[in-house]
């Protein structure tokens, strides 16, 4: 009887073991490119080619660390991608979110219409319109600061945050806002009371896309900012990919510093994102 | 609730504006007093460069040197540190072009055509620092279109042929010299090749160069196609023969190994790069190196860096000198220099490369760059579709020729 019982729990515990080996071994495959990022900012420069190639670095050159953080002023393009961030996050999230309700909600002319037009935008491939927008914004005087890439979201949001929520909007049922219309609310509270804590789990979603679109952007900087102190870390970064040369050790190293921050608004927001799938299952 | 909205609202509005004030002052202020108070003060300049990291840093001390002794310009730096001409098309576009900007040999024909760039012979004739015999032709050359002078070269890296001395020493093979031919070059191959082990690799060769080799080339200096010359046709059947000897990898595996990697690693005996490859510090083998192999004539390709002057510049004359200047100057800081005096620089900045600096100038020499023409992107195109690949599948080279030609004419027509 025990016997049979050992054996019962002696299997279980090795399919147990079977199955970490196994979900170990997948979880070293995702994290490879990872570690082997790590290991290549500890390199020293002619050993990142060495054939063939070699995963332990010959002792640990911080100072590509060093390098990384003083070649590019690292601290300054990491203040100025965190703000142009969090407008860039602020303006896709609500700005977006508020224009998705109207076309949820309301009935107005041409509804469709506009609808169609914002939805075409996100056929137009951003190259085609770079040029005359560039002009634009040189002609008001707003080229080399961050206004040509926080300013525009406030007038609209982003296109397909504004599709997605639409959709996600149309999922919620009328009755809750009848009820809170005979409640006395208005539309634009029904928006923040109901349809915002409702759709925290899409708004979430939204949020993690627009944060990182926004922080690992290039091409919108590159083309409106000019001095070096406004760059964002995208382009600090480049700097080390040079047409000739390529820096791979402080490369390296600054990428992971920079992929810190988004490694843990990641951390952070899942555990939110967990949270909020809980909270949409009591809509029902 | 209504209330905190707005209120966050007029948090984020007010928080733009306050933004918008400062970029407003600080994108306005590097430009506007230069119009202004252009005659009292000194004329700002920007300069835009792909330099990146510690190459900025030391072109931005370069140009605070010379800030310091001007005395009517001021430089200022402007960094495009990823997709360059990208972004400097959409500054010209935009009518915020940097008043002075690096190119690449290829780009100034198409920039001059469009009206860019601005013209330099004017000015130049009046600038005493100026000399236009201490450049090596080739180099300024390529910064010339309908015989005006639109950009100064600042750096030109000839192309050289590298050989690992160790490899040639174990097959028993006579080393080369400056004088080898194309020929020579291929009976050295063809003992060094065996397997696994190839005498060359020839992919970095730009195939006009062979043009060249025997006195033709793709265009002309006045823009006529002179590729189906018979000087043209020899040197196209030369490099049609090197690629049937056998002596070098197929293209394919040569570039999945990694341009030079094949080299670095002891698997071809000879490689055909600029003077400025750091083999001489990365590789474990002897290293040596000559002028490349000749047809008839004796010439080399050589990437060749410019600096070329806006169209737009509000002080063209002011400009002019502090271009002139500012190229002086990096000729005292970028190997290889294009010009004769900025040679002894070798010797003290990149002493690894001493014993080779009397076969580079010999290259230098001889070195040029292409003809490149206003549509050179898509001649580019063309040359690697219809002329270099059929003849490295062993198809008749008259036959790519006439081939290369038409499609040619659509381009230019």
């Amino acid at each position: 009887m025990t016997s049979y019982a050992m054996g019962k729990k002696q299997r279980r515990i090795a399919r147990t073991a079977m199955l970490y080996v196994l979900l170990g071994l997948f979880s070293l495959s995702t994290l490879f490119p990872l570690l082997w990022m790590i290991s290549t900012s500890l390199k020293s420069g002619d050993l990142i080619f060495e054939i063939p190639p070699r995963f332990w670095p010959d002792g640990f050159h911080w100072e590509n660390y060093s390098r990384a953080v003083t070649e590019i002023n690292f601290f300054v393009l990491f203040k100025n991608t965190a703000v142009i961030t969090f407008f860039h996050l602020l303006s896709d999230v609500f700005v977006s979110a508020f224009v998705a309700y109207g076309f949820a909600r309301f009935h107005f002319p041409g509804k469709n219409i506009w609808f169609l037009l914002v939805l075409s935008t996100i056929m137009l491939p951003g190259e085609v319109t770079m040029i005359p927008v560039f002009i634009g914004f040189s002609e008001i005087g707003w080229v080399n600061s961050i206004l040509p890439l926080v300013v525009p979201g406030f007038f609209g949001g982003a296109p397909v945050f504004i599709f997605l929520l639409r959709q996600f909007f149309l999922s919620i049922p009328k009755e809750l806002e009848e009820s809170a219309t005979i409640d006395g609310a208005n539309s634009f509270t029904i928006f923040w009371r109901i349809f915002l804590p409702l759709s925290v789990p899409a708004l979430i979603t939204i949020a993690i896309f627009s944060f990182q679109g926004s922080w690992n952007d290039l091409l919108g900087p590159l083309i409106y900012l000019n001095d070096e102190d406004k760059f964002t870390l995208t382009l600090g970064l480049s700097m080390f990919k040079g047409i000739m040369k390529v820096e791979w050790g402080p490369l390296m190293a600054g990428s992971i510093l920079a992929l810190l921050p988004v490694l843990i608004v990641f951390f952070l927001a899942q555990r939110h994102f967990v949270e909020g799938v809980k909270l949409s299952g009591i809509k029902g | 609730m209504l209330l905190s909205l707005v209120l966050a609202f007029m948090v984020v509005l007010s928080a733009c504006g306050g933004g918008g004030n400062n970029g407003n002052g600080a994108s306005g202020s590097p430009d506007k007093p230069a119009e202004s108070s252009q005659p009292a003060g000194k004329v700002k300049l920007k300069v835009a460069t792909w330099a990146g990291a510690d190459e900025l840093r030391e072109f931005e001390a370069l140009v605070a040197k010379l800030n310091e002794k001007a005395t009517d310009y001021e430089l200022q730096v402007q960094s495009i540190p990823a997709d360059y001409y990208q972004k400097l098309q959409t500054m010209i576009a935009g009518k915020q072009a940097p008043d002075f900007m690096w190119l690449s040999q290829e780009y100034v024909p198409q920039y001059a055509s469009l009206g860019a760039l601005a013209p330099l012979d004017e000015y130049l004739s009046g600038i005493s620092s100026f000399h236009a015999d201490d450049y090596f032709p080739g180099a300024l050359d390529v910064g010339k279109f309908n015989n005006q002078t639109y950009a100064l070269p600042w750096i030109s890296q000839p192309y050289m042929l590298y050989y690992n001395q160790d490899m040639f020493e174990k097959a028993g093979v006579e080393l080369p010299t400056n004088d080898w031919t194309w020929d020579d070059f291929i009976a050295a191959g063809q003992k060094l090749t065996k397997d696994g082990e190839w005498g060359a690799l020839i992919n970095n060769i730009p195939t006009a160069m062979y043009t060249w080799s025997y006195g033709g080339d793709v265009f002309d200096k006045d823009g006529n196609i002179v590729l189906n010359s018979p000087e043209s046709i020899q040197g196209l059947e030369m490099y049609q023969k090197i690629v049937k000897s056998g002596i070098a990898p197929d293209r394919a595996q040569a570039d999945s190994m990694g341009n030079g990697d094949m080299f670095k690693t002891g698997k071809v005996a000879m490689f055909i790069g600029g003077a400025g490859d750091d083999f001489e510090k990365t590789v474990k083998f002897k290293v040596g190196m000559v002028v490349p192999p000749k047809g008839t004539k004796q010439v080399t390709f050589s990437w060749i860096g410019v600096t070329a002057m806006s169209s737009t510049t509000k002080n063209p004359a002011v400009a002019a000198k502090a271009l002139v200047d500012m190229t002086n100057a990096i000729h005292q800081w970028k190997v290889v220099a294009p010009t004769k005096s900025g040679f002894d620089l070798i010797k003290t900045s990149r002493p690894e490369k001493e014993y080779a600096v009397e076969t580079i100038r010999k290259a230098s020499e001889v070195a040029r760059g292409f003809n490149n023409q206003p549509k050179q992107a898509e001649i580019d195109g063309t040359i690697w579709e219809h002329l270099t690949q059929p003849i490295e599948n062993g198809v008749d080279v008259k036959k790519a020729v006439d081939n290369t030609i038409k499609k040619f004419q659509e381009i230019i027509k």
